[in-house]
């Protein structure tokens, strides 16, 4: 019997232990203060002025050189800002310097705003932006690759210059990148290390808290754009966006982004939230490995360009969270080629052009063949973006209907670079980003210039090389942009790679969020320092 | 943790040789709630077979214009997101996922109970080294496990049907272990030890035939649980290709449409529900048969 | 106490086998280490990587090094200094992220256990005392029907019912407790079917032991009887049990963070893996396996106690 008693002894210490450590779980991890934001996340009757984002990504670092953290505090919370701004149409425009300009082949000069001060109190001169840029370029490889600067140097409290090693075209375009925003020097502390965000921007940082991932900014009372509407922004992370999107319906956060396209209609339905569908500078795109022997022939390339249903795909695939494509570039863009037109379907087109290339059905089985080998391909794409792999099905499914068997596999990014480096692969479709930095160069470079980074269909055309290298030399913009619109031409015309559409972004918002207006050149999407919450 | 099952299970003397034939099938249909499942059983078997000509639509065919309907007279379980035929997908949907439940469950029984009849029959240091490999596998959370491994051989059913035998192989290992363990201490074993026949004999003839059916019980229940873990496999993102009908992944898949078009999930949510409950059931009532002292309690 | 001492040392060698089984597993995954952490931490998944970045990430975390060798630095390190290294995408010690992370998923574990208990007794105990009666078969349908749905289906229909129609509870979050309820109602929900089904068993052979049936008709109440005599004989194989159910707890907390955004090591490995952050996935498995194995320890010591039968030789 006695064991018995202990039976309940030990049971009843197990409980006992695991309620105490959840409730110091509980209590331990949270002030006082972010307990009282959660509940009234919750309960959303907030008299203040306070609004709760659901931010797509985890909030795993708020130093800028860490993966989303630059984008993060530039973007989303609005803390930093960049040297250059960019208007809706992708030119740039003055940020926190006023004016810039080419001096000679490799340098910039660049002219800042004479009355910005750090949150910190301390004032923004030549001396901080040149730090703050060194600080970027030494951290982040890619910012340093793009930038190519040899040097900074200070000419006056209000003027700097950039050396470049080689002609740089895109220096301006570079600095609009959210992780070149100016940080102040009492972001790091005594020995160098990065502690917090001290930006410029509309929102002062107040609390991040790395346990639960929730990062709390305040209003800056001195900002020099001057009246911010918001009190306080809580942002927190919600990578799946399933809860997103259940979150705003239970009235949790206030705005957010990109809940699954298929709920975008059914959401905007509900009384109170509303969703805004716009494009993103990004494209879905399918590149055709031009090594492989059916799609070296640019006709066969045609004839699946004309098969794929772009209307239908964007209508019913992506639920018209993004538009069927033409050129790389979006037509909103002010360098992009406006005389082009997605192609649209004509599966006649197709079988003439299929016909032409020797690719007939001669068996009857629905697939064309050419010299007794059946035309069959595979698709390879990945899951990290919801809108492909039912587009990869999508497209085997229309391109079937023009005698192309289509095999479509879904892959890791692992499996999937290394069968990009062997070689071993039909068809990729993907989502890239055309506006890294806002420069038509950069893109055309690393798409279709023989060699390019991103040039997976492995095209040369030597006419695009040339008319890319020659548009680097072109100061006059009008000029360069001419160059630019007919590599585009070109590229349209030989279909190295299927631009299918132009990926879309879903804001979803209260409708007592006001004064939001979307910004296109952002990377996800940019919290504007007018938005404001009435009630 | 391996002493104490070999002690329960010596204690609980599984060894019922005679439950086996005929007393076992009308065993079988004393209990309705197994005559039940084993009709339900058939009957999925039988969809699956012929599911090729009972489906109305190509489970393949998309169909954009026609998307997430719902049921009616022309789709009788609506469509999903691609506009597939959704009752089509799931009758062939039947075949794959029966597939990998039997490949997965027979590999693995067959592999954890040769490596668990080595253990238990030599002892010594065989017995160590199994022992610590089956609790290498066995401390190791299996949707992780599975996960890293798929990540390794890429999916696809074959992949898959590898990666979750790896995963389940070590608990018939563990089962068998301490079923042989304390067969071995049984005069009839020991008098055939001492009659001089090999080892591989009296594995074959007195050890296995009275160790195995825990083993079964645990295989049957485990049918269903090899559904479940490819639905939560598909759900962490490594699955099947989009184009295979397989219940776990069309959940999956369907689990964004949730509120605008709900039957995606449900009718593939019902079929693995109605399966592991089918399964849970025959395993429970074959252990009853077999060892009415169990203490595992009823799971029906 | 030999067995303890040897008890331990099996555990240290698992913990060791497993440590290496992930590190070789992970890195026979296709796809350069160096080129996915790029892709993870500096620029995005889809867009290439150069040489020069390429070069430097692969020196900084020696990812030139042969396997085996990298393997031995991280051992060496782990025990030496008990550092177990930096992850690379968050840059910060993985002991300081598993100390950030582990509170929320033992919370998380922890009260799927209490209700475990909590729940899974006192319906086993209901049932038992309603045997064959309509709640009884009501009550066994709905918990075999519970765990034959897939975990991820029931937490999204909970969120549906409890949160977006019922408005009880917050969809996701973290931090208070009713951020918990969800999340630990939906992890929970096989142990306490597999609770209640071991209690409900063990209530119905104790209750008809003839020391019960001469309790009843003392005419003690009912309450007595249970929580005096049935209970306490049912207790061992309940702790049993429930012990053993911290495995699929762990097991089932990956799915249940990534659905409800609860900041465990459930996700954070999940996570890791995709990214191919190695010190991050050593540093959770090794979590995850040590307080697997030193649960199913504690059962076992427990277990021998209660039952003076089990002598370990």
């Amino acid at each position: 019997m006695k064991n018995k008693r202990s039976t309940l002894m030990i049971l009843l210490i197990l409980l006992l232990t695991c309620a105490i450590l959840i409730t110091s779980g509980c209590t331990s991890t949270k002030g006082e203060e972010t307990k009282q934001n959660n509940t009234s996340q919750y309960n959303n009757t907030t008299q203040s002025n306070t609004l709760v984002l659901g931010e797509m990504w985890e909030i795993k670092s708020i130093d800028i050189v860490d993966g989303d953290g630059g984008t993060l505090v530039c973007e989303k919370a609005a803390i930093t800002e960049t040297l250059v701004g960019a208007n809706p149409d992708f030119s740039l425009k003055p940020g926190l310097a006023t004016s810039w300009k080419q001096i000679d082949n490799n340098t910039w000069e660049f002219n800042l705003k004479n009355d910005v001060t750090f949150h910190d109190g301390t004032k923004m001169t030549a001396k901080e932006v040149k730090s703050s840029l060194e600080n970027v370029i030494a951290k982040d490889s890619r910012v340093a690759s793009m930038l190519k600067a040899s040097s900074i140097d200070v000419v006056d409290d209000y003027t700097f210059r950039i050396k470049t090693s080689e002609l740089n075209p895109i220096v301006p375009g570079v600095l609009h990148y959210p992780t070149t925003a100016i940080i102040g020097p009492s972001s790091f502390d005594k020995d160098g290390k990065y502690v917090k965000p001290v930006g410029t921007g509309p929102y002062k940082f107040d609390s991040f808290d790395e346990q639960s991932g929730i990062l709390t900014v305040v209003r800056n009372e001195n900002w020099w754009g001057g009246k911010v509407g918001l009190d306080k922004m809580i942002i927190k992370g919600i990578p799946d966006p399933n809860t997103r999107a259940m979150s705003i319906e239970n009235g949790e956060v206030d705005f957010t982004a990109d809940v699954p396209y298929s709920e975008t209609d059914r959401i905007n339905a509900i009384d109170g939230i509303t969703v805004e569908k716009y494009k993103t500078p990004r494209d879905y795109k399918l590149e055709l490995n031009l090594k492989h022997s059916p799609l070296d022939d640019i006709r066969v390339r045609q004839a699946m360009s004309y098969a794929i249903d772009r209307q239908d795909i964007a209508e019913h695939v992506l639920y018209n969270v993004g538009e069927p494509a033409a050129g790389p570039f979006l037509p909103t863009m002010v360098w992009a080629n406006k005389n082009l037109k997605p192609y649209t379907r004509d599966l006649k087109k197709a079988d003439e052009l299929l016909k032409a290339a020797g690719w007939v059905d001669t068996n009857g089985d629905g697939i064309r063949e050419k010299d007794g080998k059946p035309l069959k391909l595979n698709l390879m794409t990945y899951s990290q973006r919801p809108g492909l792999p039912p587009m990869a099905e999508a497209i085997a499914a229309q391109l079937k209907e023009a005698g192309i068997s289509v095999e479509t596999q879904v892959q890791e990014f692992g499996s999937l670079d290394e069968r990009r480096k062997n070689g071993n692969w039909d068809l990729y479709l993907l989502a890239a980003n055309v506006a890294m930095v806002p420069d038509p160069d950069y893109i055309l470079t690393n798409w279709y210039m023989t060699g390019g980074a991103d040039n997976g269909p492995g095209y040369s055309n030597p006419k695009v090389d040339s008319l890319i290298k020659d548009a680097r030399k072109i100061t006059d913009l009008n000029e360069r942009y001419k160059k630019f619109n007919e590599v585009e031409a070109i590229v349209n015309e030989e279909q190295p790679m299927i631009i299918v559409a132009y990926y879309g972004c879903a804001i979803v918002k209260k409708d007592y969020v006001k004064g939001y207006v979307f910004d296109p050149t952002a990377h996800d999407y940019r919290i504007n320092a007018d938005m404001y919450i009435e009630k | 943790m391996d002493n104490i099952f070999a002690d329960k299970f010596r204690k609980e003397g599984l060894l019922l040789p005679e439950a086996y034939g005929s007393d076992f099938v009308k065993k079988v249909f004393q209990r309705k709630d197994m005559l039940f499942a084993l009709v339900a059983l058939l009957l999925f078997i039988g969809l699956a077979l012929f599911a090729p000509l009972i489906s109305p639509y190509n489970p393949n065919t998309i169909d954009l214009k026609n998307k997430n309907l719902s049921p009616s007279g022309e789709h009788l379980l609506g469509t999903d997101y691609l506009g597939r035929d959704l009752l089509s997908r799931i009758l062939i949907g039947a075949q794959t996922s029966l597939s990998i439940a039997f490949g997965v469950v027979l590999i693995s029984l067959l592999f954890g109970t040769v490596m668990g009849c080595a253990a238990g029959y030599y002892g010594g240091i065989v017995d160590e080294t199994l022992s610590r490999v089956i609790d290498i596998f066995l401390s190791f959370p299996g949707v992780i496990f599975a996960l890293t491994i798929l990540g390794v051989l890429g999916s696809g059913v074959f992949n898959l049907i590898l990666a979750l035998s790896i995963v389940q192989w070590a608990h018939y290992a563990r089962v068998m272990r301490g079923q042989v363990l304390s067969l071995k201490r049984q005069e009839f074993v020991l008098s055939a030890v001492t009659s001089g026949a090999g080892d591989f004999y009296i594995i074959r003839k007195h050890i296995v035939p009275n160790a195995i059916a825990p083993v079964l019980v645990l295989a049957t229940i485990d049918l269903g649980h090899v559904i479940l873990s490819i639905a939560t496999l598909s759900f962490l993102g490594i699955g099947l290709p989009a184009d295979i009908p397989e219940w776990g992944a069309m959940l999956s898949a369907g689990k964004e449409f949730m509120r605008t078009a709900p039957y995606q999930t449900i009718f593939p949510g019902l079929a693995i529900t109605f399966f592991v409950v089918i399964f849970s059931i025959l395993g429970d009532g074959i252990r009853d048969i077999l060892d009415p002292n169990h203490e595992g309690g009823e799971i029906y | 106490m030999n067995y303890f001492v040897k008890r331990v040392g099996f555990m240290a060698i698992t913990v060791f086998a497993v440590c290496a089984l992930t590190f070789f597993l992970v890195n026979l995954i296709p796809g350069g280490t160096a080129e996915l952490i790029i892709k993870h931490t500096i620029v995005g998944i889809e867009d290439s990587v150069t040489k020069e970045q390429l070069e430097q990430i692969s020196s900084r975390y020696n990812l030139n090094d042969p396997l085996y060798l990298q393997f031995y630095t991280w051992v060496k390190k782990a025990i030496l200094t008990g550092d177990i290294g930096t992850s690379y995408v968050f840059k910060k010690p993985v002991l300081y992220l598993l100390a950030l992370r582990l509170p929320a998923t033992i919370q998380l574990a922890g009260a799927s256990m209490v209700l475990a208990a909590v729940a899974g007794i006192s319906l086993g105990i209901y049932s038992a005392l309603r045997e064959n009666q309509l709640s009884d078969h009501i009550l066994r349908v709905a918990t075999l029907f519970g765990v034959s749905m897939p975990g991820f289906w029931v937490a999204l229909i909970l969120i549906l019912i409890f949160s977006l129609k019922l408005k009880l509870v917050p969809v996701s979050g973290y931090g208070n407790l009713e951020n918990l309820f969800l999340p630990a109602v939906a992890l929970s929900l096989h142990s306490v079917a597999a609770v209640m089904r071991i209690t409900r068993t063990c209530m119905l052979e104790t209750m008809g032991q003839e020391y019960i049936m001469f309790a009843k008709s003392k005419g003690l109440p009912m309450w007595k009887i249970v929580s005096r005599h049935a209970l306490k004989n049912a207790m061992l194989p309940i702790v049993t049990v429930i012990g053993f159910q911290m495995g699929s707890l762990l097991g089932g907390a990956v799915v249940i963070e990534k659905i409800f955004a609860w900041p465990g090591i459930g996700s954070l490995l999940v996570d890791s893996i995709s990214a191919r952050d190695l010190p991050m996935i050593q540093g959770c498995v090794l979590a995850i396996v040590t307080m697997f194995l030193v649960v199913n320890f504690i059962v076992d010591i427990i277990y021998t106690h209660l039952d003076p039968r089990i002598r370990y030789g």
